[in-house]
């Protein structure tokens, strides 16, 4: 396995299908670190950010299409291997 | 038990029986087509693996201060959570194929057996038995790991995986075939729900901030993130409906896609 694979093996782990809920999660932390450095405790601020992404980021992947007919019959993925749901995405089937 | 401990066990117990069941249905398909030896030698070289990986990083992780792990426990688990709980959301909404144990059991049977088998040690069965447990075992580390350092319990969230997987063997061999009764797509929207909650809770308070109540304050918040997510759930499926009544078209979706 070349060190190139490797990386990708982790980002894929870590990171997984939409690289941006992961870029939410860092600033969901970041700015809760900044703003209760300034003061207040802003507890509020990282369910805000962490659910505000979520939403936004199945907008993206139901582009005004919503569920196919019966869910069931989508293409099953292999086991171990990718599937790809409505928005051409390639996911991993956890 | 108190009810964080409460809480870590139960999330480590069923994100570990979901990737037990899984992992059990490709070694259930393997062993059957082939030769169940080198199966279940390739199981007990992966567990070997992850024992050794949670051996290694447990104590490494609980030795970091408390805010440091709480900032960086938390913020994968918030991405880790988040992963989850998308696909959990889109699966329950139809917009995503749901897992199949039946199916994929079938497939990797029908893969297995067009491999000739040959003389001696079967490489292809240990081959695919260590990858599946590895790579589905590599996420229950993940957790076992983060909650466990967090709580500083890795041995009680070890133990909730431990009886996870015993759990899952155990109604596997009685079975003998894929466990495919097992809720497992609503497993998997629970476990998101609660990866996704406690990585908001930890990431928040290493960051500084203090939750109203301290711990009690967990179980409002798991609340609050289960019931947006079966909003969302609902949203999908009311833009499905909404579309299907002005296309009435059965590739609507992969037309817009």
């Amino acid at each position: 396995m070349t060190p190139r694979r490797i990386v990708l093996a982790v980002w894929d782990f870590v990171v997984g299908d939409d690289w941006r809920l992961a870029l939410a999660a860092v600033v969901a932390i970041g700015l809760t670190a900044v703003v209760c450095a300034l003061g207040p405790s802003a507890w509020w601020l990282a369910p805000l950010i962490a659910l505000a992404a979520l939403r936004w980021s199945l907008r993206g992947a139901v582009p005004a299409a919503g569920p196919s007919p019966g869910g069931r019959n989508d293409p099953t993925p292999k086991a171990g291997g990718p599937a790809v749901d409505q928005s051409g995405v390639q996911s991993s089937p956890k | 038990m108190s009810g964080a401990e409460l809480s870590l066990a139960i999330s480590v117990f069923l994100a570990c029986a979901v990737e037990a069941v899984e992992a059990f249905t490709i070694v259930l398909a393997v062993g059957t087509a082939r030769r169940w030896r080198a199966a279940l030698y390739g199981v007990g070289a992966a567990t070997l693996v992850l024992a050794v990986l949670i051996a290694a990083l447990g104590p490494a992780l609980t030795s970091l201060p408390l805010g440091v792990l709480r900032v960086v426990v938390g913020g994968l688990l918030l991405t880790f959570g988040l992963q989850w709980l998308r696909k959990a959301i889109l699966r329950a909404a139809g917009a995503k194929a749901k897992h199949d144990e039946e199916a994929i059991f079938a497939t990797e049977r029908a893969e297995a057996e067009s491999v000739p088998v040959t003389a001696g040690f079967d490489g292809y069965a240990f081959a695919i038995s260590f990858k599946a447990v590895l790579l589905e075992g590599l996420e229950v580390a993940f957790i076992v790991l983060t909650f466990g350092a967090n709580q500083h319990d890795v041995g009680l969230a070890a133990a909730a995986a431990a009886a996870a997987i015993l759990a899952v063997l155990g109604a596997g061999l009685a079975l003998r075939a894929p466990l495919a009764r097992v809720p497992e797509n609503g497993m998997k929207f629970v476990v998101g729900v609660l990866l996704t909650s406690f990585g908001i809770f930890w990431g928040a308070e290493g960051a500084g901030a203090n939750w109203p109540g301290g711990e009690a304050s967990l179980a409002p918040l798991v609340a609050v993130v289960a019931l947006a997510a079966l909003a969302m759930v609902a949203e999908i499926k009311a833009r499905g409906a909404a579309q299907a009544t002005v296309s009435p078209s059965p590739n609507a979706a992969e037309e817009i896609a």
